[in-house]
């Protein structure tokens, strides 16, 4: 095939498709950030662009980062608010207190965001759930998302999550009190775990979800036989 | 370990993919437990970008830390419509990570640029046949230099300046391949 005639260097499609290779210098992109901020077809384009290469991005192998950047992160977005998020303290003992003050923090930071831009979000199609799953001591052991409209739980540990010889399970307990097996969760990695129809039901505000040890690749009997290490209830924003 | 096959394995990606968004849009509404499970999800795959772009250990941390930072403050715009919340996260990472490598010298001798491996990352040819990825699909159509630049472009990034002078290749000539090549592959990709 013959190669066409190089259309001009200009053209909007090939500055977009320039942009996300990433191959302009800093006085063109801006000069392109400043054409897709206008259009919103420019921005779906650059979106897609940015889809097919996240491909890629995929390929760059990942690597843990300092235990440390988590805090520094914390501190330099939330350490001038009224309720420091120091992570050894009970602070987060306490849900009322926490649920208050990230209703006060939302609040709060979505009035400084509207000042700056305009609300550009789409709506979830549903509410999100969420849990929080502490140790006896206070401390967070993993987050748990429930997707809205997908039968499926996202469980990130927040903290060293292996146990030697041991397989962590998740539970849902819901309002009868009869613990249900969710599956089991991997050492120290996040996993999504695929729920049936009727378990999907009982993931609603207000249920708890708990982590017990169980002998590897789970309990045996389909009931919990061993301690809980982590246990939280399932709340809506 | 169980062994899954692929349609297991791609619906559980898609969805983290989902429960990522839903995290990301949690965020958007001041949830901090989403931020940190945000972080705790996606820290390693973003830490893993900023180290190959920014070939700095301290300096890819710095980048981490403002990434995320601009995630929390921009999270409220986020549109899962647009991107997931993994490809929005990456790209900001990468476009950062670049960013700062280019300031922090902008009139260094290219030599002294960190060096990236310029080995073709792509995994071995049966599972990049497995994987088979409709934008590596694309990119075979395309002739030898074109593909080898977009490339190069991509994992390095740098300018077509940058590029060419690395490269020792004429900025022209550069300039050309890369943009036939990509107006090819926005044909090809249906964009």
């Amino acid at each position: 095939m013959n190669e066409h005639p190089l259309p001009p260097d200009e053209t909007p499609d090939l500055l977009i498709a320039e942009y996300a290779l990433g191959v302009l210098d800093r006085e063109e992109r801006d000069r392109v950030e400043a054409m897709i901020a206008r259009d919103a077809r420019h921005q779906r384009a650059v979106a897609q662009w940015q889809a097919q290469f996240a491909e890629w991005l995929g390929q760059v192998p990942a690597s843990s980062p300092p235990a440390a950047t988590w805090r520094r992160i914390e501190q330099r977005l939330f350490a001038g608010s009224s309720h420091p998020p120091s992570r050894a303290s009970g602070w987060w003992n306490n849900l009322g207190l926490w649920r208050w003050t990230t209703a006060a923090l939302a609040v709060g930071l979505l009035a400084s965001v509207l000042t700056l831009q305009q609300p550009g979000s789409a709506p979830i199609s549903g509410p999100a759930l969420l849990a929080r799953l502490e140790q006896s001591d206070g401390t967070t052991l993993f987050a748990a998302t429930i997707n809205p409209g997908s039968r499926s739980v996202l469980f990130v540990n927040t903290g060293r999550a292996d146990w030697p010889g041991k397989s962590a399970e998740a539970w849902v307990i819901a309002a009868d009190g009869k613990p249900r097996s969710l599956g089991v969760l991997p050492a120290n990695a996040s996993a999504t775990l695929s729920v049936t129809p009727q378990l999907a039901d009982l993931l609603a505000s207000g249920a708890v979800l708990a982590v017990t040890l169980e002998p590897l690749n789970g309990s045996p009997n389909g009931q919990p036989t061993g301690p809980v290490v982590a246990q939280g209830k399932i709340s809506s924003l | 370990m169980t062994i899954r096959s692929n349609a297991a394995q791609s619906t559980d990606a898609q969805s983290s993919a989902e429960a990522l968004n839903v995290l990301m849009q949690s965020c958007g509404k001041g949830d901090r437990l989403a931020f940190e499970a945000m972080y705790h999800a996606t820290s390693a795959r973003l830490f893993g970008i900023c180290l190959h772009y920014s070939g700095n250990r301290a300096e890819a941390e710095e980048v981490l830390q403002e990434v995320y930072i601009m995630a929390w403050l921009k999270a409220s715009r986020f549109d899962p419509q647009l991107a997931s919340a993994m490809t929005w996260l990456a790209t900001m990472a990468r476009n950062k990570a670049i960013d700062r490598r280019r300031a922090r010298r902008p009139h260094d001798p290219l030599e002294t640029l960190p060096e990236l491996s310029t080995q073709d990352p792509i995994p071995d040819s049966l599972e990049r046949e497995q994987q088979g990825s409709r934008l590596d699909r694309c990119l075979e159509t395309l002739e030898e230099a074109q593909q080898r630049y977009i490339r190069v472009a991509f994992f390095e990034g740098y300018s077509y300046a940058e590029l060419a002078e690395r490269h020792g290749i004429a900025l022209g000539t550069m300039k050309s391949w890369i943009r036939r090549g990509l107006l090819r592959l926005r044909l090809c990709l249906g964009l």
